[in-house]
């Protein structure tokens, strides 16, 4: 093992120098995908680990991509609506249940003044019956 | 039969040319237009270009000057300043963005100088050899090597630091 780790360090140091062929640098690449390497070559294992993943990096056809994208945008405009829909709605409710309320304890006064004044009207009537049978009394004898 | 030719390799030769442009240009919508026009002028000159690889060469070549002129016209106009200057505070900071390590490998790439990033891109990515990599970017060698060396030293200090603080 320390030999090819020692194999690998002068690799490491022509890779460096760019001295190394096309092979050493597959050679040192497969050797870094391949378990763990000493901490002193931590930034090589990222490096090659990255240089793996840029090789796969593809031109997506925007009809795919786009597409992707569109959903996203039409599932975040959908939650959008819903929301601020649902919170006009919460509102408007909220503003319908007070008018309502409004409207109950304006009737339920109104109803009040009128039956405290009907009980007036009806005791001030009620005299209208004395006066008849005064009345009454006096045209009897 | 040139068209067979050309729709055998196009593919292939459109990612490749989608990578370089990515990486120099950076922003996928950029990098997308730069190999949509130079595939058309490939097309449109195809028949003077019999050879598959030299069709290579020659779209990667176009690639890279259509780059470079979106990057001069975009630095006349003080756009490019976020990637065209290479400060380590940058780095730094954005080690703490980062939200893995390879993708502060790629910012620490694309900080690079335009032409070391190129060179990079084309051997340690593409896999290039050092003559493909000459026609490419019209380059003695020697100075390739240099360029090339320059980039992965620059890359492997980066990342020590970034080891040193533990990200």
């Amino acid at each position: 093992m320390p030999m090819e780790s020692k194999e690998i360090k002068e690799l490491i140091d022509r890779y460096l120098a760019a001295e190394t062929t096309l092979s050493e640098e597959e050679q040192l690449k497969a050797y870094f995908r391949s378990g763990k390497v000493d901490s002193s070559l931590n930034w090589a294992k990222m490096l090659f680990a990255y240089s793996a993943t840029a090789r796969e990096e593809q031109l997506n056809h925007s009809s795919v991509s786009s597409s992707r994208f569109d959903w996203r945008r039409v599932a975040a405009s959908v939650a959008i609506i819903c929301v601020t829909s649902f919170g006009v709605y919460r509102l408007q409710e909220n503003h319908q249940q007070k008018k309502m309320q409004l409207a109950y304890q304006q009737t339920k006064e109104a109803f009040d003044l009128i039956a405290t004044q009907m009980n007036k009207g009806t005791t001030s009537v009620s005299y209208l019956g004395y006066y008849e049978k005064s009345v009454s009394s006096l045209l009897i004898k | 039969m040139k068209e067979a030719v050309y729709l055998e390799t196009v593919h292939q030769i459109e990612q490749k040319l989608y990578r370089i442009a990515k990486r120099l240009l950076i922003s996928h919508e950029e990098a997308q237009d730069a190999t949509q026009e130079v595939l058309v002028k490939v097309w449109q000159r195809s028949s003077e270009l019999s050879h598959v690889k030299s069709i290579e060469a020659y779209a990667m070549a176009m690639v890279k000057n259509y780059c470079y002129d979106r990057l001069k016209s975009k630095q006349a106009s003080n756009m490019s300043i976020e990637y065209s200057i290479h400060d380590k505070s940058h780095d730094q900071s954005a080690a703490f963005e980062a939200k893995d390590r390879l993708s502060f490998v790629e910012k620490i790439v694309n900080n690079l100088p335009d032409k070391q990033k190129l060179i990079w891109q084309l051997r340690d990515v593409e896999g290039a050899t050092f003559e493909e990599i000459a026609v490419v970017v019209q380059m003695e060698p020697t100075a390739i090597r240099v360029n090339l060396s320059r980039a992965r030293k620059r890359i492997k200090e980066s990342l020590e630091q970034i080891d040193a603080y533990g990200i």
